[in-house]
């Protein structure tokens, strides 16, 4: 027999789904009291209320917390910070620099003009004077965080990833 | 013959002189698996020093092993070995093919193939199950590879897998393939077929791969590694874009399935590869969209499907419908993957015009250069044979060495205009040897030789040339500095090793990566970021023999090494380990043995080290580390700017390098100043044979 679908149960269902799409769930109506009760359910530990207020819902079983993150930066429409975090963990986790065209892509599906817009506000931002940019041989443009890594670093990873590794598939 | 596990247990040797076919016992060459075990050892054994690629004296053996066919992911791969032409020793190398010829060699019962003599006319070598036979090949002799695989398999049966070479083989030009399944294809040796006139080897087997195990439990194994361990290409563990599931992301990854990315030309309407989650069994095939990777967004409208060799789920062969191709007297359709690819690019050096839309002519450069390659079956050694023609052209060279008349019939106008045509021209010449500019098609070493192509040739590093040897760099001083230098520095070919580089490349961070090389090597010392070397240490010395020794492991059982070991995993809940046991597993259940890491790897390292005393044999010198190892000197040279060991460089540095062979060579337990294989190390090892032959010749440090 099919189990009962309590409101409980559709809600996670409701935030796994998102999560797995690729999207935050936002809370909406009054769903504090349901909230708590998922929360300090042991079989829901993957359901987490995430952002400065708490504001959304996402489950770490479908969606991972890098992924969340750059979500909820681009929930707060802040491109230049949402970009910089980007950048400043690749340039201390791997290191590498961060190509430009992947802030087209999702979750941040930004235009030419918006990255453009952004780098501009970023080179004329104290916030983000540690950010720099290096351009492979065939004009892609990367971008770095002086704090984990050097230019010349930058600019040698990046003719890898454009150029040389196609010269050593 | 006793029941066998795994292995088909019989070798055909085929002797083409007196037409004489036999069948050996595999079991006497168990100590050294399979595949490339098996090639070297006959290999050792059987010919004599001093003979040359294409003499009848040399034999070539196309040989599997016991997990070909068994159902192990990744384990259609042949492995064929014999002496090198483009080699200035010719000592021995390897090329291999995937496709469906070692899986069906397989099901007819059989091991390996040693070939040896030379048949009086053209033949072609016809085996189904117990009935093997030579057959004239004249109504193929002198067609391209697509013809030769069509007519045979018209009298085989569409089943059947045959091997064949085109007209470069034929015509005995040392860098020509020998190709299964019209795209999968063995560099190197196509020459070596060529000069046996044997034409093609077809294969059709109808029986069962005995093993010893219960099916459940081979499924069972399968599951696991399907669901918690494989990831896409080159064994790449994070995608090439963030993805909801994943917390790490790679530019350079293979794992390029995303949201709307199609396989544009799929019967029935364009096929979404979708985001394809890790642990996702169902959608393993989906993962890596190399037609775009390998030829530009312009690809994606022509891709039919991904494809690839028996038993892998791992599809890297883009099979694309591109109408255009007609215009130029060629089908619609080519499949390929990497280099078949990547070479025509580098052929048209001057850049690739339009043909139908913005930017589409890298990938009608790369189709057309493909589909006229694989037909005459010419190899491109990795690529050099663009960088030989550029060097000859624009250096001016070729106005010096060529004819007027021959100079002025090359249509280097298409070759100015970035038209693609230009290619059908230059493979035809390179096939049938027409005039001094065929001589391309002698491999690096001989066209420098040949036209005095200098310093500027050898030190350029945009020539990518990694040793006098004539063969470049393939995954070398980038992946991991000293580490793949010395992969690169210890074959007669290019190095085809990707254990490591897949390590490298998996897009996991430094941290992840240095906690893996730990485990293996005892040090996180043992990987240095990309880029950002520190000087050698023992540990980096232990990973190269890990990397080293893998690879032969999986040439002879035989699995994929473009996808294997599996290293690392995609799954988070695993820490991102992957499982390095996972081929004495499914050896254990193939064979009914019990069989561990550790005893593959000393199986492996036997192997390997015998490949060293045949380089000894075959070069007629012990001095390994001045004639053999060697690295040419733009790999010291290139960034002035940069100091070595200072982020930015994968320069090399020429002291640290000898301090590299010396440390390399003690975990060998070779001799520290030559680099030649000791007496103790080859006893150590159960080649006792290898050590009294190497003797007798003088030839032991």
């Amino acid at each position: 027999m099919r189990p009962i679908e309590t409101t409980e149960v559709k809600l996670v269902n409701e935030i796994r789904a998102s999560s797995r799409m690729g999207k935050l769930l936002k809370k909406h109506g009054d769903m504090e009291k349901l909230l708590s009760s998922i929360l300090e359910n042991d079989e829901y530990q993957d359901i987490h209320c995430v952002g400065n207020d708490g504001d959304y819902l996402y489950s770490e079983e479908e969606m991972s917390h890098s992924y969340m993150e750059m979500l909820l930066g681009m929930e707060e429409k802040n491109l230049p910070q949402s970009m910089a975090a980007l950048i400043r963990r690749e340039s201390k986790i791997y290191p590498r620099p961060t190509p430009s065209d992947i802030f087209k892509g999702a979750p941040f599906g930004a235009s030419s003009e918006d990255i453009q817009t952004a780098l501009d506000t970023m080179k004329d931002s104290e916030e983000y004077g540690d950010i720099g940019e290096v351009k492979a041989s065939n004009g892609a443009l990367y971008l770095f965080s002086n704090l984990y890594m050097t230019a010349p670093h930058a600019r040698g990873l990046a003719e890898w990833v454009e150029v040389e590794q196609f010269d050593n598939p | 013959m006793a029941v066998s596990y795994g292995w088909g247990g019989k070798i055909i040797r085929v002797n083409l002189s007196t037409g004489n076919i036999t069948l050996e016992d595999t079991m006497k060459y168990k100590d050294f698996i399979g595949g490339m075990g098996i090639g070297y050892k006959v290999m050792f054994d059987e010919v004599p020093q001093g003979t040359k690629a294409f003499d009848e004296a040399n034999k070539i053996v196309f040989a599997i092993g016991p997990l070909t066919g068994s159902g192990a992911p990744s384990s259609s791969r042949t492995n064929i070995t014999s002496l090198f032409p483009t080699n200035p020793y010719n000592a021995v190398g390897d090329s291999h093919m995937g496709g469906n010829f070692a899986a069906q060699l397989k099901y007819a019962g059989y091991d390996a193939i040693i070939v040896e003599g030379k048949a009086s006319r053209p033949v072609w070598l016809r085996i189904e199950d117990d009935s093997i036979s030579l057959e004239d090949a004249s109504r193929v002799w002198g067609t391209g590879i697509k013809n030769t695989i069509a007519v045979l398999n018209s009298v085989m049966g569409k089943e059947a897998s045959v091997a064949a070479i085109g007209q470069a083989g034929e015509n005995m030009v040392n860098i020509s393939v020998i190709m299964n399944g019209l795209s999968h294809s063995a560099g190197g040796h196509g020459g070596v077929l060529g000069s046996k006139n044997l034409k093609a080897i077809g294969v059709r087997g109808t029986k069962a791969v005995k093993v010893a195990g219960k099916g459940h439990e081979l499924v069972r194994l399968n599951r696991y590694m399907m669901k918690d361990i494989i990831g896409a290409n080159n064994q790449h563990v994070v995608p090439s874009t963030p993805q909801p599931w994943a917390e790490f992301h790679h530019k350079g990854s293979r794992w390029t399935a995303r949201e709307g990315l199609t396989w544009g030309a799929a019967e029935g309407g364009p096929v979404e590869t979708g985001n394809c989650a890790a642990g996702d069994v169902n959608r393993v095939g989906y993962r890596t969209m190399k037609a775009t990777f390998d030829l530009g967004p312009s690809a994606e409208k022509y891709t039919v499907r991904m494809g690839g060799c028996q038993s892998c789920p791992i599809r890297c062969m883009s099979q694309l419908k591109i109408p255009k191709l007609q215009e130029y007297g060629l089908s619609p359709y080519v499949a390929n993957t990497c280099m078949g690819y990547f070479s025509p690019q580098r052929v048209m050096f001057k850049g690739y015009k339009d043909i139908e839309e913005p930017g589409d002519g890298k990938m009608f450069a790369a189709a057309i250069g493909a589909s006229v390659a694989d037909d005459y079956g010419v190899w491109c050694n990795y690529g050099l044979i663009g960088t030989d023609l550029r060097h000859g052209y624009e250096s001016g060279i070729f106005k010096k060495v060529l004819p007027a008349e021959e100079y002025n019939s090359i249509p280097w106008h298409l070759l100015e205009e970035k038209d693609p045509a230009f290619l059908i021209d230059f493979y035809r010449r390179i096939a049938f040897k027409e005039g001094e500019l065929s001589n391309l098609g002698l491999g690096a070493h001989w066209v420098a030789k040949r036209w005095n192509f200098g310093d500027d040739y050898w030190n350029n590093p945009k020539n990518n040339l990694w040793s006098k040897l004539g063969f470049p760099k393939h995954h070398s001083n980038e992946t991991n500095g000293q580490v793949g230098s010395l992969i690169s520095c210890m074959f007669n070919r290019d190095a085809q090793s990707h254990t490591l580089v897949n390590l490298v490349g998996s897009g996991l961070p430094i941290e992840i990566q240095k906690d893996i090389v730990a485990e293996i090597v005892g040090s996180p010392d043992g990987i240095d970021p990309p880029k950002n070397y520190t000087p050698m240490n023992e540990y980096k010395a232990k990973l190269t023999k890990w990397a080293i020794i893998k690879n032969c492991l999986h040439d002879s059982l035989t699995l994929c090494n473009w996808m294997w070991p599996m290293t690392t995993s995609p799954h988070k809940s695993r820490n991102y380990r992957g499982d390095l046991g996972l081929e004495a597993k499914f050896m254990t259940l193939v064979t009914g043995e019990n069989y561990t890491e550790e005893s593959l790897d000393l199986s492996a390292e036997r192997i390997f080290t015998l490949h060293r005393a045949l380089t000894v044999k075959n070069m007629n010198t012990i001095d390994m580390r001045n004639k053999h190892d060697t690295m040419v000197d733009w790999i010291f040279d290139k960034d002035p700017d940069i100091p070595v060991f200072t982020p930015g460089t994968d320069k090399m540095d020429r002291k640290d390098m000898q301090l590299a062979l010396t440390l390399f060579y003690k975990e060998m337990g070779w001799d520290e100043k030559t680099g030649a294989p000791t007496r103790k190390t080859l006893e150590r090892l159960g080649m006792k044979d290898v050590a009294d032959a190497l003797g007798g010749l003088n030839l032991l440090p």
